[in-house]
């Protein structure tokens, strides 16, 4: 059932810390291999290997790790600018990459100094370590907050077996991290965080993704049996860990993978207009005028997400501890923008395109980027986060600086 | 004053866990307080003692305990005395 290879010795990757410097280029490398694999991927629906053993041999699955752990210490935008570059070339692969670092996110900022977890850390830099998040659960739906499951203490031992319902690549993870409630009597919203190691898990998979888009990140269902040692449940309440890094990073990322698609849905209409016109002659093609539109609703969705990308982090540097919770709606809002508007963006874009972007095969083929896109408004279903922006908006002060 | 908050948490905070054995001090959101009850939390509070709540107080950690909203209440009201 799992297919993911066993790990090697703990080798020091060359690219690991120096990848720091030009992080950039290697993102981009991890696009092209991702981009070249991408039609397969989605027709197969299979794992991206090429694009995340990419991603393994580039370093940069450490790049939050900091450079004191020997981790390349990325910054949360140089983060968002390689999911926006590799979901750009492949929706699954940029998905999985955004997904590995949020996990990695929850570790740097809320189980830093614990002995295990840092050598956990270490040991993503040194063997590029993929994590998978089992958030989900049959029994609870998409409501992350709740857990039916609990963690089993023996001494300093634990059990915890989990019915993760969508559990992005599971059987391809060297670790999964798994939420439950922290004991038989906590309610259902008193989860601790756990992370277990491959050797750590047994899975069994219940059910198959074979889903309209995203169709790589193999998010199949999984009955999950694990054991570990109390060290590896992280001392951060769960609620904690997901209001101030899990949920902003999560959506400043999904959004940047988005914007990826987004933005390359819009190359390849202008590329598409470009050869039309190239066609007739110089003729202005009666599609082209479409373009300002297009280009317009680009620009004012790079504009939100920076904006909120800069705010986060310029909090994150304060280091004030809780997130104010108007920058906590501000996000909730970002996720739920920028998953329509992406959408939107690249509907718009198959309408200038034409039959050319409807076909599967080809340089204007936009399918593909249409059906991934068409998750992002289910992943924390926007209809569920309208009464939380309602809430939360109504204790808002609702500024809007401009100097 | 904690008497009073503990009453608006208990009505208003949609607890998972009755509010009668925790201290002053206990982590409501590990008690279950529902984070999209704290609009309700914040209006009642603002309601019963005449204040307004500013926006660098409206965090989680402000509502995470009964002491640590009193401590907040407790403050604003001095700086409100104060001027």
């Amino acid at each position: 059932m799992s297919t993911a290879t066993p790990l090697g010795p703990a080798e020091v990757l060359p690219g690991a810390t120096s990848c720091r410097d030009d992080w950039a280029a290697r993102a981009a490398a991890i696009a092209e291999v991702a981009a070249r694999h991408a039609q397969d991927v989605d027709r197969e629906g299979r794992f991206p290997a090429e694009a995340v053993q990419a991603m393994r041999d580039s370093g940069l699955l450490a790049a939050w790790v900091p450079q004191s752990l020997g981790g390349p210490g990325l910054s949360l935008r140089q983060i968002a600018a390689m999911c926006a570059q590799i979901g750009g070339a492949c929706g699954a692969s940029g998905m999985i990459f955004a997904m590995h670092q949020i996990k990695l996110s929850s570790i740097v900022h809320h189980a830093g100094s614990s002995p295990w977890y840092q050598a956990l850390q270490k040991r993503v830099v040194a063997e590029a370590l993929l994590l998978g998040s089992v958030t989900s659960e049959v029994g609870v739906g998409g409501d992350i907050r709740r857990s039916l499951t609990h963690v089993v203490r023996d001494g300093d031992r634990f059990k915890l077996d989990k019915h993760g319902s969508v559990v992005s690549y599971g059987a391809y993870a060297d670790a999964l991290l798994i939420t439950a409630r922290a004991d038989e009597q906590a309610p259902p919203n008193g989860q601790v965080m756990v992370t277990v190691l491959k050797d750590q898990y047994q899975l069994e998979k219940t059910g198959s993704w074979d889903a309209m888009g995203m169709r790589g990140t193999c998010s199949d269902a999984f009955m999950i049996r694990s054991e570990g040692a109390c060290e590896q449940i992280f001392e951060a309440p769960f609620a904690e860990i997901i209001a101030n890094t899990m949920l902003p990073v999560s959506h400043i990322l999904w959004s940047s993978v988005w914007f990826g698609i987004a933005h390359s849905a819009l190359l390849r209409a202008r590329t598409h207009l470009r050869s039309v016109m190239k066609q007739s002659g110089g003729q202005l093609p009666a599609a082209a005028t479409r373009l300002p539109d297009l280009v317009a609703r680009v620009q004012v969705l790079h504009a939100r997400l920076l904006s909120a990308a800069t705010r986060f982090e310029a909090t994150m540097a304060a280091g004030q501890g809780a997130l104010p919770m108007s920058l906590t709606t501000d996000l909730t809002l970002l996720k739920s923008t920028m998953s329509e508007g992406c959408l939107a963006v690249v509907q718009e874009a198959l309408t200038t395109v034409g039959f050319a972007g409807y076909k599967t095969e080809g340089a204007a083929s936009l399918g593909r980027h249409l059906r991934d896109l068409h998750s992002a408004p289910l992943m924390i279903n926007n209809a569920r986060l309208i009464e939380t922006m309602s809430s939360f908006l109504l204790m808002d002060p609702l500024q809007f600086g401009l100097a | 004053m904690n008497n009073a908050l503990r009453e608006i948490f208990a009505k208003q905070g949609r607890m998972a866990q009755a509010l009668d054995g925790l201290s002053d001090d206990a982590d409501l959101f590990a008690a279950g307080l529902d984070s999209l009850a704290i609009v309700n939390v914040m209006l009642a509070v603002e309601d019963r003692f005449d204040v307004e709540i500013p926006d660098e107080y409206l965090n989680r950690a402000t509502f995470s305990s009964i002491a640590a909203l009193a401590s907040v209440l407790h403050k604003l009201q001095a700086e409100q005395a104060s001027t």
